[in-house]
């Protein structure tokens, strides 16, 4: 932008200046909303016009004192049949809520220009010229802005599912079985001899390990099992010499096929 | 396959029969069987033993021979052992182990026989050494022999043997114990015509029960296995014992890996 243009805009914007309505807006509305309740606000002291200058914003804050995320309250003005503004509100989430809407128009403009004139490094003395303007600008002419806060109450939907793990890559595993060895079934006893012979096991490298509760050494993995009755199963990643990431652990499922597919999706 | 005859019901000759009748009560060391876990129906036999493959037998990594000792008791204890220590560990962590180690500290001569529960008290609380071969040799402090009574145990023997200990048993009381226990997966090790050996699996011959046992007799029978029929050892569980091992310790820490 040259050094004339840029004088003339900040010209044209002083004599916008002279023409510009100091009114402050105000938003008025229900205070209490229930979560997905939907809630209309009239906004007076917009220009018919103002719309497409105006910043709306609104933030809440929920009981645990944390910001409540923007994608989840919907904050829209619109103009009504009569000319009238009015403001759309829904919030997903429980919380206090402030609505803010702010009329930047010409001034916002001319922040916008200055910040541009910085940014283009042009020479000090016309940009101290255009702050001065600026800054007079500023004083005389504030933003016409208003504000409210609404209370949203009711029961916060559920937390979004976890993303779904990623898929496990494949290597060598270790199966740990624990269980009192006096609670044994046949079908446990012969699912143990089937996995202590499978093929499957030995030409992966799994390593399958039958411990029985009382076994002190069996401590750790009985722990990692805490609140699973009967014999349980852990699926873990075989490092050199120790236990890796923990895969899965549960009851080990009732028939040897059952247990080598758990292990496939496992990595194994 | 057809079972050969010949290796059903077979009583030890005169020079070998060294298991002693049991000097304690059933149940005095050991829950009894039948009382704390219960037996498998008759009926349900026949439908486990269908099954293909239900057999404790590839557990049994070699059999042993006693030679001419009468250490079969020392023999049956240590082999049921070591099918337990590849059950629990695997194949790749087999010990062999040697019965010679057990059979001199319950034993007073090289024929004079042992009890069952002699050898499950000194396999419970001092345990058993490897058995006296190369890869032992490299990777335990001490070894023994197999065989040979005279030879004298290595000295500090016990820091080895104590890392071999089978820790819990159960005394089996009738048959129906002694079949479900094989069902459930536990060796049983037993004594009957002076002779002591432990069983893997279960068939159904001759219109009879029976077991599959290990003997201790090196080349014998089929493959080193031969079968007691059920009227055959009837009346021998209560008088020479019959015990289900369940739980071995682990030789070496790293058998089982820490959680992360």
């Amino acid at each position: 932008m040259s050094r004339a243009s840029l004088l003339s805009a900040a010209l044209l914007l002083c004599a916008v200046c002279a023409a510009a309505d100091p009114q402050q807006i105000v938003i008025t509305g229900p205070a209490k909303v229930s979560t997905n309740g939907y809630a209309f606000f009239s906004v007076v002291g917009l220009a018919s016009d103002d719309l497409q200058k105006t910043q709306v914003s609104c933030t809440g804050v929920g009981a645990d004192g944390k910001t409540i995320p923007s994608d989840t309250t919907t904050c829209i003005p619109f103009t009504g049949w009569g000319g009238g503004h009015t403001l759309f509100f829904v919030a997903q989430s429980s919380g206090r809520y402030t609505i803010a809407i702010t009329v930047n128009g010409w001034r916002g403009s001319l922040d916008r220009a200055v910040d541009d004139a910085v940014s283009a490094g042009i020479d000090a003395e016309l940009l101290g010229q255009l702050q001065s303007v600026q800054a007079r600008a500023a004083q005389s002419y504030p933003y016409r802005n208003g504000s409210t806060t609404l209370e949203v109450v009711g029961a916060n939907p559920p937390p979004p599912p976890p993303p779904p793990p990623p898929p496990p890559e494949t290597g060598q595993r270790w199966l740990i079985l624990v269980r009192e060895s006096q609670d044994d079934s046949a079908s446990l006893a012969w699912q143990i001899m089937q996995l202590r012979q499978s093929e499957y096991l030995i030409s992966k490298g799994h390593l399958f390990r039958v411990l029985d509760d009382d076994l002190p050494s069996a401590e750790p993995w009985l722990a990692e099992l805490s609140g699973v009755s009967g014999p349980g199963l852990v699926i873990a990643e075989r490092l050199v010499s120790s236990a890796g990431q923990v895969l899965w652990k549960g009851p080990i499922p009732k028939t040897y096929n059952e247990t080598i597919e758990l292990l496939k999706r496992h990595g194994g | 396959m057809a079972i050969d005859p010949a290796w059903i019901n077979v009583a030890p000759p005169t020079r070998l029969q060294s298991c002693l009748p049991r000097s304690d009560t059933l149940g005095a060391s050991w829950p009894i069987y039948e009382d704390a876990v219960g037996v498998i129906p008759r009926n349900e036999w026949p439908g486990l033993v269908a099954q293909q493959g239900r057999t404790m037998q590839p557990l049994v990594r070699k059999i042993k021979n006693q030679g001419q000792e009468g250490s079969c008791a020392s023999n049956g204890c240590s082999g049921a052992a070591e099918s337990l220590y590849v059950k629990q560990f695997g194949p790749e962590n087999w010990v062999e182990l040697s019965a010679m180690s057990l059979y001199k500290r319950v034993a007073s001569s090289a024929q004079s026989g042992s009890t069952i529960n002699d050898n499950i008290r000194e396999i419970s609380t001092r345990g058993v050494l490897p058995a006296d071969n190369t890869e032992n040799r490299a990777r335990f402090k001490h070894v023994h022999s197999n065989t040979g009574f005279a030879k004298a145990l290595p000295s500090g023997w016990e820091e080895t043997a104590k890392l071999f200990r089978v820790v819990e048993w159960f005394d089996v009381r009738n048959m129906d114990g002694f079949i479900s226990a094989i069902f459930r997966g536990a060796p049983v090790f037993y004594g009957r015509a002076g002779h002591a050996i432990f069983a893997v699996s279960v068939v159904y011959t001759g219109g009879e029960w029976a077991v599959k046992y290990a003997n201790s007799w090196g080349d014998w029978g089929e493959d080193g296995f031969g079968y007691d029929t059920e009227s055959f050892v009837r009346g021998a569980i209560q008088s020479y014992g019959a015990v289900a091992p369940r739980v071995v310790t682990a030789w070496d820490p790293e058998l089982i890996p820490a959680p992360p």
